[in-house]
C-alpha cells in the first residue's frame, strides 16, 4: 500500500509559486526562440524559395546536402572559423590587459575605467560605419596603416603594395579587430570581477616567498582567472559566430567573398535569393556549430569542477 | 620610480586604444568636408553644419541624403519606445524568474536555467525566418511591438542570468525576518527584496535598453517604414545613400552614439559592479 506523506502535498503547492514566477520568461522564450528554431527546422527539410511559391514540398535532408557540397558554405564556415578564432583570442589578450590594469591602484583610474564603457555603448552598426570611415581613403588608420607598409618595404626592401580595404586579407583582419574593439569592454568587465575576487593573502604570501610578478601572475592570477576565461571565450564564440550587423555596414561582405561570414552568407541565403529552404538548413548548421563548441567549453568547466550541477 | 612611470604609459596606451576610433569619427562630425581629405586629426575651423541636416524638420535642405536625416528625431523616439519597453519586460519577467531560481528550491529548476541559458546561444540569424513569417502572419510587421519582442527575447536569458547572480548574493536573513513579519513570498519580494537589489536592476535594465538600441538584425528585417523603424536601421540607409558626405554620416554616427554613451557613463559603476559580479560570482 502507498502511503502518501504530507510532504508529497506540500512540495506540491511549494513548486508550484516558482513555476508561476517563470511562466512569463518561459512563455516569451518559448514562443520566440523555441518555436521559430522548431519551424527553422521543418522549414530547412523543405524546398522553399520565394521566388517558386508554387513549388514548396519535403525534400528530406536535400538542402543540407547541396550546403555541404557548396564551396561557398566551406569558404564561409571558415572564414568564420577564423574570424572567432582571432576575436576571441584577442579579446582574452586584450581584455586581460585592461583588466590587470584597472586592478592597480594609480592616479586616474577611475577615467580610465569610465572610458572602458566606450566601445560597448556603440552599436555594431554604427561601429561598422567608423570603421569604413577610418579605414577609408582619408581614414586615420588609413594613412597610419600606409605608413607602416612604407616603413616596413623600406627596412626590408621589399615591396608591398597597400590596397587599403580593397585587399581581401585587410578587410578581413580589420573587420576582426573592429569586432575586438567593440567585445573588449564586456570581457574586461568580468576579467576585472574575477581578478577583483582573488584573496590577497595568496599574493602577500607569494611575495614574502619571493615570487616575482610574472610567476605571481603565472601561478596565482591566471589559476584564478580560468572560469572567468572560459566563460569569456563561450561569450566570444557565440558572438564571433553571429557577427552580422558589422560585416552588413563594413564590408558588406566583400571584397570578392573575403568577409563572408557565416552569418552573412545566411542572411544572403534568405533575402537576396530568397531560398527560405536553403536559409533555414544553413542557420542550423550554424545554431549546430555554435552549439558543439559550447558544451565542449561547458564540459571543461565541468572537468574543472566548476560548475555544481 | 620606474613602475609608475610604465603603469602610466600602460595606461595611456589603453585610455588611446579605448578611445582614439570613437575620438577621431567625433572629431571629423566637427569638420568641413575639406578638412577631412587633408587627414587633420582637430577639426580647424569647426563648424556644426553637419548636424544641422539631422534637425531640419521643415525640409528645406535639398542636400543629398536630407529626406532621411530628416528622419532622425523620429527614429530616435522610435528607438527610446523600444528600448523602454525592453528594460521594462526584461525586469519584471526577468525578475520574477531569477527570484524563483535562486530562492525557492523546486523541482526542474536546474532544467529551466538550462532551458534559459540554451536560449541565449540560439544566434539571431537562426530563428530569423521563422520570425519573420511569425510577425508578418500576426499583422506585426512594421510595429513597434515585434521588434520588442524580439529584442526581449534575447536580452531575457541574459537578465535572468545576471539576476539570479546578483539575487544570490543578498542575505537570506532579511527576507526570513520578513517571513517571520508575516510577509507572502511575493510581499518579501516586494517589500525587502527589490529595494535592496535595485543596483542590480539598475545595471541589468540599462544593459538590456542599450542591446535593444543597438541591435540590428532584427530591427532591419521588421521595420519598414519611419513608423517602426529605429535610429541604428536609419543610420545604415542613410550611410548606404551615394554621395553623402563622410562628415555628415559621422554626424549621424555621434547622435546615435549619445544616448547609450551617456548611460554608459552615468552607471559606469553599477554596470561594472553589477554584470562583473554576478557573471563570475
Amino acid at each position: 500500500m502507498t502511503v502518501l506523506r504530507p510532504s508529497f502535498f506540500m512540495s506540491r503547492t511549494r513548486d508550484f509559486l516558482p513555476l508561476v514566477l517563470n511562466l512569463p520568461a518561459v512563455i516569451l522564450l518559448l514562443a520566440f526562440i523555441a518555436y521559430p528554431i522548431g519551424i527553422s527546422f521543418w522549414m530547412s527539410l523543405h524546398r522553399y524559395n520565394l521566388r517558386r511559391p508554387d513549388q514548396v514540398y519535403f525534400h528530406g535532408l536535400e538542402n543540407y546536402a547541396t550546403i555541404l557540397a557548396s564551396s561557398e558554405f566551406w569558404n564561409a564556415l571558415w572564414i568564420s572559423l577564423y574570424f572567432t578564432f582571432m576575436a576571441v583570442l584577442l579579446v582574452i589578450v586584450i581584455a586581460m590587459a585592461i583588466a590587470l590594469l584597472l586592478h592597480e591602484s594609480f592616479r586616474g583610474r577611475g577615467v580610465v575605467r569610465a572610458l572602458l564603457l566606450i566601445p560597448w555603448a556603440i552599436p555594431g552598426v554604427v561601429n561598422g560605419l567608423m570603421w569604413v570611415g577610418l579605414l577609408g581613403d582619408y581614414g586615420a588608420f588609413n594613412a597610419m596603416l600606409e605608413d607602416t607598409v612604407a616603413a616596413v618595404n623600406y627596412l626590408f626592401g621589399i615591396n608591398i603594395v597597400y590596397t587599403g580595404m580593397a585587399s581581401p586579407f585587410v578587410a578581413l583582419n580589420a573587420a576582426i579587430g573592429a569586432h575586438v574593439w567593440r567585445s573588449v569592454p564586456f570581457a574586461c568587465i568580468i576579467f576585472l570581477a574575477a581578478i577583483q575576487a582573488i584573496p590577497t593573502e595568496q599574493y602577500r604570501a607569494a611575495r614574502v616567498d619571493g615570487a616575482t610578478s610574472w610567476n605571481r601572475f603565472r601561478f596565482i592570477t591566471l589559476p584564478w582567472l580560468y572560469h572567468a576565461v572560459l566563460v569569456v571565450a563561450i561569450f566570444e564564440t557565440m558572438n564571433g559566430f553571429r557577427a552580422f550587423d558589422l560585416i552588413y555596414a563594413l564590408t558588406g561582405g566583400g571584397p570578392g567573398d573575403a568577409t563572408h561570414v557565416i552569418a552573412w552568407q545566411t542572411y544572403k541565403e534568405a533575402f537576396a535569393r530568397l531560398d527560405f529552404g536553403g536559409a533555414n538548413a544553413y542557420s542550423y548548421l550554424i545554431t549546430l556549430i555554435t552549439m558543439t563548441l559550447a558544451i565542449i567549453y561547458i564540459r571543461l568547466l565541468y572537468r574543472r569542477g566548476l560548475v555544481q550541477g | 620610480m620606474w613602475r609608475r612611470a610604465s603603469l602610466y604609459i600602460y595606461a595611456l596606451v589603453a585610455v588611446i586604444y579605448l578611445t582614439l576610433p570613437f575620438a577621431w569619427v567625433a572629431a571629423v562630425s566637427f569638420m568641413p568636408e575639406r578638412e577631412v581629405t587633408q587627414q587633420h586629426w582637430w577639426p580647424e575651423e569647426p563648424t556644426i553644419g553637419n548636424y544641422s541636416l539631422y534637425f531640419d524638420v521643415e525640409g528645406q535642405s535639398a542636400d543629398v541624403g536630407a529626406a532621411i536625416a530628416r528622419q532622425f528625431p523620429r527614429a530616435i523616439v522610435n528607438s527610446l519606445i523600444i528600448g523602454s519597453a525592453v528594460m521594462l519586460l526584461n525586469l519584471t519577467c526577468g525578475s520574477l524568474a531569477a527570484y524563483a531560481l535562486s530562492r525557492l528550491p523546486f523541482r526542474g529548476n536546474l532544467l529551466l536555467l538550462l532551458f534559459f541559458l540554451g536560449s541565449r546561444s540560439v544566434p539571431g540569424v537562426a530563428i530569423m525566418i521563422p520570425m519573420y513569417l511569425l510577425m508578418r502572419s500576426y499583422g506585426l510587421l512594421d510595429t513597434h511591438l515585434s521588434v520588442i519582442l524580439s529584442h526581449t527575447t534575447f536580452t531575457l536569458p541574459f537578465t535572468i542570468w545576471i539576476l539570479k547572480g546578483y539575487f544570490q548574493t543578498v542575505p537570506l536573513d532579511l527576507e526570513r525576518a520578513a517571513r517571520v513579519d508575516g510577509c507572502t513570498p511575493l510581499g518579501a519580494l516586494l517589500r525587502v527584496f527589490l529595494p535592496v537589489t535595485t543596483p542590480g536592476l539598475v545595471a541589468v535594465g540599462i544593459f538590456a535598453f542599450i542591446a535593444s538600441w543597438g541591435e540590428f538584425l532584427f530591427a532591419l528585417l521588421f521595420t519598414t517604414t519611419i513608423a517602426s523603424r529605429p535610429v541604428t536601421v536609419l543610420a545604415s540607409d542613410f550611410a548606404q545613400e551615394l554621395q553623402v558626405p563622410f562628415t555628415v554620416i559621422a554626424a549621424g554616427g555621434v547622435l546615435v552614439i549619445l544616448l547609450p554613451l551617456v548611460l554608459s557613463f552615468l552607471f559606469q559603476r553599477l554596470i561594472i559592479q553589477g554584470i562583473g559580479g554576478s557573471v563570475t560570482g
